[in-house]
């Protein structure tokens, strides 16, 4: 597959209604979250007027995600995600819910989730400064992979298929080979398009390569970390369940020892449990 | 179990296909159901034949607790892969998982 094969993979996703519609109700967050001036309630008055979205918002803040007291309106959701994470979830639950129905999708919303409150969980662990931003990374790194479900979905569902094979190659390695281009790179013109700071840009196109990263290594290595113990929790990748070789590598740049790392596990464990109960 | 459509090269040898191949002038090259081999894909290959029904092997696939935990090993079994410490890494995330649904059952 060449680049050009690329551009209609986005002209396909896109002629099915995908980023470019994103209810009304979203746009108004996202353009009221351009603004420093605005407020939590601000936001709050704006979710209201689509009760379906009002919703979720309050469906995702009790979901366990958050280990606070039992939210039940509008106001207490939006103190309760954070602006930041706000505006992740804004644009995730869209996509998410308008494609439930196609296969993986489930599943990667699932492993999203968990990775978001992973990354939130190491990153308050080890001191990093904005356990937003790790968040809503956590939240948003495979959204290109919804892209690949939507529009390329006998490669997706092959993929699939294949996904406990251990002499397979990595998703990440396997999308770049056969289609050109990966879901980290869709993710990243997906987070460009909606202007999400560079750092989290970085968060989702090199969560695989936390190396190359420029605007933030920290933490789209932290990204990476909370991707691979959602994966090892078994809350997983639908086309690869591997722990990657190299979350040791990562898990030294964060000088995360055995000790803290048993601490982080623990915690991510009792978290993601409670989102399934 | 329902029938997927698949990308015939990364399928191991012993994966049966489940519908009839045809190659794409029409013609039948094999009946259903079939068992892969390198032989036959080869013969697949060379006929342009880049894509085979198999049955969907998630259909069934529980995501209790208890499944997790009997895949953990699939899971993290690339890790001994790794340079350095994988097998260590490896025995620490078995043991801290294992100990985590221990005490909640």
């Amino acid at each position: 597959m060449k680049m050009d094969d690329y551009h209609q993979i986005f002209e396909n996703f896109e002629r099915e209604n995908g980023f470019s519609t994103m209810p009304e109700v979203v746009s108004d967050i996202l353009n009221a979250l351009e603004s420093d001036r605005t407020s939590l309630n601000d936001v709050a008055e704006i979710i209201k007027k689509d009760p379906g979205f009002a919703a979720n918002i309050l469906k995702y803040a009790n979901s366990g995600a958050y280990l606070l007291a039992k939210t039940s309106t509008i106001e207490q959701a939006v103190k309760t995600i954070g602006l930041g994470p706000l505006k992740g979830l804004c644009l995730a639950l869209p996509v998410f819910t308008r494609y439930r129905h196609v296969a993986g999708i489930g599943e990667i919303w699932a492993h999203s989730r968990a990775t978001a409150i992973c990354c939130q969980i190491i990153a308050k662990t080890v001191g990093f400064s904005e356990p937003d931003i790790a968040e809503t990374s956590g939240l948003l790194h495979d959204i290109g992979k919804v892209v690949l479900a939507v529009s390329t979905s006998n490669f997706f569902q092959s993929q699939i298929q294949i996904a406990d094979s251990p002499d397979r190659e990595a998703d990440w390695r396997q999308e770049k080979k056969l289609l050109g281009f990966n879901h980290c790179f869709i993710g990243a013109w997906f987070a460009r398009k909606f202007r999400l700071p560079s750092i989290l840009v970085d968060g989702i196109l090199w969560h695989h390569e936390f190396e190359k990263s420029t605007y933030g290594r920290d933490m789209t290595c932290l990204t990476f970390i909370g991707d691979q113990i959602a994966a090892a929790i078994g809350l997983g990748h639908p086309d690869f369940v591997f722990v990657e070789p190299e979350f040791d590598r990562a898990l030294s740049h964060m000088k995360i020892d055995d000790s803290l790392l048993r601490n982080i596990l623990m915690e991510c464990l009792r978290r993601i449990n409670m989102i399934a109960a | 179990m329902k029938p997927v459509r698949v990308r015939l090269e990364p399928l191991k040898s012993g994966t049966v296909v489940v519908s009839d191949i045809i190659d794409p002038s029409g013609r039948l090259l094999v009946k259903a159901p079939a068992t892969l081999d390198e032989t036959l894909k080869d013969l697949l290959r060379s006929h342009g034949v880049r894509e085979v029904f198999i049955e969907d092997r998630r259909e069934g696939k529980e995501k209790s607790e208890n499944s997790e935990t009997a895949t953990l090993e699939v899971r993290l079994s690339l890790l001994e892969r790794g340079n350095g410490r994988g097998l260590d890494l490896k025995r620490l995330l078995t043991e801290t998982i294992e100990q985590f649904h221990r005490e909640k059952t």
